[in-house]
């Protein structure tokens, strides 16, 4: 059945968004989340990467989450002395977590599971177009 | 005989695969809408009018041996053009307002495809005389 193929590949870019948008929310929630300590690092951002892959036993190219990445770099400063992970001098550095960015990502994300969501739509009208032609 | 002998239903069966071989490529596309570098593609256009005017002018593999392989039923296997126009900064090509217009257009002709295939077998229903 060739048409479980256009269902499998937009299966797999469903749940590649979903995933996409797990790791938003992570972020999201925790865009607040500093260190415990002075010398440690806050929450740091993570984004994911798709990759095309081929489906070897359906020959045809699906999409996956092929790894997380996490933001090293771009952490705020806050001046709050009494807080248990400032510095030396009152600062507390925060998470390069903008919410913004986020919402934006999560605003694509969304849209691009929409789009696979009216593929199988059309797939589905397809399949059972084919099936009427049995009852003539 | 086989029904897809008659030219019309050759044709009709042919492009009936070619438009679920289409959604595929489609559904391919979509999926990998925010895949960083990966390139819109569709199939190319058949031609469907060799079919109807009874020359074919696919080309089939001759089968000399009996291990040889053939062309499978349904024919040519059209192959993919790139259709990227624009890019978006991570180097993806895929613009997600075309593949919908292009999924609703496929799935809009495959119902014309399959109206056009209960049309003709009601006609030859008439003939043998349990149309109804």
């Amino acid at each position: 059945m060739e048409l479980d193929k256009s269902f499998a590949v937009a299966f797999a870019g469903m749940s590649a968004q979903s995933e996409r948008l797990k790791v938003i929310a992570e972020n999201l929630a925790n865009a607040d989340s500093t260190a415990q300590s002075p010398d440690a690092d806050p929450y740091k951002r993570q984004v994911v990467n798709f990759e095309d892959v081929l489906d070897k036993q359906l020959g045809v190219d699906t999409v996956k989450v092929s790894g997380i990445t996490t933001i090293q770099t771009g952490f705020g400063r806050r001046y709050e002395p009494g807080h248990p992970a400032a510095d030396a001098s009152g600062y507390v550095k925060t998470p390069n977590v903008n919410s913004i960015t986020e919402l934006m990502d999560m605003r694509e994300a969304q849209r691009s599971y929409e789009a696979n969501l009216n593929v199988i739509d059309a797939a589905k009208s397809m399949l059972s177009r084919a099936l009427d032609v049995l009852h003539g | 005989m086989d029904i897809r002998s008659i030219p019309l239903f050759e044709a009709i069966t042919r492009r009936m695969s070619w438009l679920t071989d289409r959604q595929t490529v489609l559904a391919e596309n979509v999926a990998n809408a925010n895949t960083p570098g990966y390139n819109e593609k569709d199939l190319k256009e058949p031609d469907f009018k060799g079919l109807l005017g009874g020359t074919s002018t696919a080309v089939h593999l001759v089968a000399t041996q009996p291990g040889h392989i053939t062309t499978p039923p349904g024919g040519t296997i059209a192959g993919t053009v790139d259709t990227t126009e624009d890019r978006t900064l991570n180097g993806n090509g895929v613009s997600i307002e075309a593949q919908m217009m292009k999924v609703s257009e496929n799935a809009a002709d495959y119902a014309l495809t399959t109206t056009l295939y209960k049309q003709n077998m009601a006609l030859f229903k008439t003939v043998l005389g349990n149309g109804g």
